[in-house]
């Protein structure tokens, strides 16, 4: 009697994947990697020096691999709760970390609805961080608007002067109208 | 993670909890900066209660006819369905994609977007080569639609033709015209005698030089007599009861279908390429099944009749034999051919009653190069039994001298004989190279001798009457 069998390696035999046939695909791990990444490093951020570190790491790997709303949601309360508890108050990571829970935040939310495998085409991931960027353009000024009255504390003028820029600038993105298409 | 009836998502629900948590905790503590730290989840929040993605997001997918078949793949075009041109493109469309055995995968592209997927098919026959659906979402990700499955792309691929076989012929052949010579008398271009005229001798068919030379004294005109061109008719016995494929530790797979090429593979080449070759004489073919699930394609000839043969073979499928009224009557003088894997008595007590009533009968044998991978002992015996099985089936047929050849393997298809066997480098075996059956089923799993093309041609000499051209 043969056994094992010399051709039972190949008794696992799956077939073969759809695969898309065009350039300009980026592989879904890229996003997966990218997500978990950035949680990374914002957890190193605010869990500097400390052993918990771990803990946002494996829980920012999961929620980048798992399809699961709980680990997304279990990461950006740990970023947020981390940062309020650890952070010095005016510290200028402010807006690196505005930008960066952002981007966690779309990132997981993306890969949430995902099979593990696949492909992101760049024209969509130009959509994404140009919508990224809409809301950017105002989180910005304002974390910069609450560093400054941070900062300046009683200094009302100062305070009044920055409200009034930030009102302008979203005056001035609401309004302008948008990019017209050209018609061929 | 679609929208709520109410229009709220989990992703809406999940900005607005932080941007609760952000703001809660920096009033609390009284640092503006946290407050600052939800602003982007506040946006998005606001941004998501009147965006909603559109609901009517359905990518389709269709054949690309520039380019479909790109290394033995198929090409499909995963295209929108038509939209305003003018209407801007705003949202992201997941298409997740399955094919048959394999884990999904997922495209994201743009609303709008085509891309272009290769996906395996079958060699021939017609089956569901890819699953897919598809969801959407606003650029923010606050609002996703429903996962919406879409019909499955089936595809048809008609059975390829190998070279031409030789074509054995019944002695009984029918009719007045065709390109085979009969012994019967008739306008045929076979000369059988010379004869003096008498009543009913056509004119022309008056031979001035041999009444010349056997008329000394001109008294009696001597006419050339020929035997009756005829047409052979063919009838073409499928057994789509048996897909047997060629690795055997797939005979035991269970869970989703895969593509998988099996003996009706080597049935419908086998089938196509013998219906092309009497065709391409102008003889006559049909093709019935032994199930007797559909009507049987009469016998007719000509190059539309080879289409109609193929594009029926392309729709064979397993099925279930059942229960028929009585067998199948092939048309007198039909050679008739059953394509089989031969694995119960069926096939061949149908030989063998054709074979009694006089018809011409010749068994093609479908089983492929069969690739041993049993994984446990007991599939090791089944496979064993059944081969031991197929083999007394198959002597059985041969003392009753009917002739059975090999179909596995059709000239001209050398490529697809290829795709068909085992990657050497993986399993340690080698392709069978010889025109005829290598010795390639070990101990138990003999099969027929003669190749396809050998088999035909041996076949086509043996049963030639003596004087009567090809």
């Amino acid at each position: 009697m043969r056994w094992p069998l010399a051709g039972a390696c190949r008794a696992t035999h799956v077939g073969t994947p759809a695969v898309p046939d065009r350039r300009g695909l980026v592989p879904l791990w890229t996003v997966r990697c990218a997500a978990a990444l950035i949680a990374v490093l914002l957890g190193a951020l605010v869990w500097n020096g400390s052993g918990w570190i771990v803990l946002p790491v494996v829980v920012a790997a999961g929620a980048a691999i798992l399809p699961s709303i709980g680990l997304t949601v279990l990461t950006l309360l740990l970023l947020v709760v981390a940062y309020a508890v650890n952070m010095p108050a005016g510290s200028p990571w402010l807006l690196v970390f505005a930008a960066g829970l952002h981007a966690v935040f779309v990132l997981d939310l993306l890969l949430v609805h995902l099979p593990l495998r696949g492909w992101i085409s760049l024209s969509a991931l130009r959509l994404l961080g140009v919508s990224f960027l809409r809301v950017q353009a105002v989180a910005q000024p304002l974390a910069v608007l609450a560093l400054l009255v941070d900062d300046a504390g009683s200094s009302l003028p100062l305070v009044l002067v920055g409200v009034a820029a930030l009102v302008a600038w979203c005056c001035w993105l609401i309004g302008r109208r948008p990019p017209q298409r050209s018609r061929r | 993670m679609a929208d709520t009836p109410g229009g709220h998502s989990p992703g809406w629900a999940l900005a607005v909890i932080l941007a609760l948590v952000c703001v809660v905790s920096g009033l609390v503590s009284g640092r503006p900066d946290t407050v600052a730290l939800g602003a982007p989840l506040v946006l998005l929040a606001l941004a998501g209660r009147r965006a909603q993605v559109r609901r009517t997001v359905h990518p389709s997918f269709s054949l690309d006819r520039r380019g479909q078949q790109q290394g033995g793949r198929l090409r499909l075009l995963l295209a929108p369905p038509g939209t305003d041109s003018g209407t801007p493109r705003t949202s992201l469309v997941a298409a997740v994609l399955a094919a048959p055995g394999c884990a999904p995968d997922v495209l994201v592209l743009r609303e709008g977007e085509e891309c272009p997927v290769l996906a395996d098919g079958p060699l021939s026959g017609e089956v569901e080569i890819l699953s897919y659906g598809t969801l959407g979402f606003t650029p923010d990700l606050t609002h996703a639609s429903a996962f919406h499955p879409a019909p499955p792309v089936r595809v048809s691929i008609l059975p390829p033709i190998g070279s031409l076989l030789a074509r054995p012929v019944s002695r009984r052949l029918v009719g007045l015209a065709g390109t085979h010579g009969s012994r019967r008398p008739g306008e045929g271009a076979e000369l059988r005698t010379i004869a003096p005229l008498e009543p009913g001798d056509q004119l022309r068919r008056i031979d001035w030089r041999s009444t010349a030379r056997r008329s000394t004294d001109q008294d009696r005109l001597m006419v050339r007599r020929s035997f009756a061109d005829a047409e052979a008719s063919v009838l073409l016995v499928i057994d789509q009861g048996h897909d047997l494929p060629a690795s055997t530790s797939d005979w035991f797979a269970a869970g989703s279908p895969r593509l998988v090429t099996g003996s009706l593979h080597g049935a419908r080449t086998a089938a196509a390429t013998i219906a092309a070759s009497y065709l391409a004489a102008g003889d006559r073919v049909g093709l019935d099944d032994l199930g007797g699930t559909r009507r049987a394609l009469r016998t007719a000839s000509g190059a539309r009749h080879l289409e109609q043969i193929r594009a029926r073979l392309a729709a064979t499928g397993v099925v279930p034999r059942r229960r028929r009224r009585r067998d199948p009557v092939p048309p007198q003088g039909a050679v008739v051919v059953v394509l089989s894997a031969f694995l119960d008595p069926e096939p061949g007590r149908l030989l063998k009653l054709w074979h009694a009533r006089g018809h011409v009968v010749i068994g093609v044998d479908c089983v492929p190069v069969l690739e041993r991978t049993e994984a446990t002992p007991a599939q090791e015996r089944t496979v064993r039994l059944t081969l031991l099985r197929r083999r007394l089936l198959l002597e059985d047929l041969h003392r009753d001298g009917i002739a059975v050849v090999d179909g596995s393997v059709v000239e001209g298809l050398l490529a697809d004989r290829d795709r068909m066997a085992a990657p050497p480098a993986a399993s340690g075996t080698t392709a069978p190279s010889g025109r005829d059956r290598p010795a390639r089923q070990a101990d138990l799993a003999v099969g027929p001798d003669l190749s396809l093309p050998t088999g035909f041609r041996l076949l086509a000499r043996r049963g030639r009457p003596p004087g009567v051209r090809p």
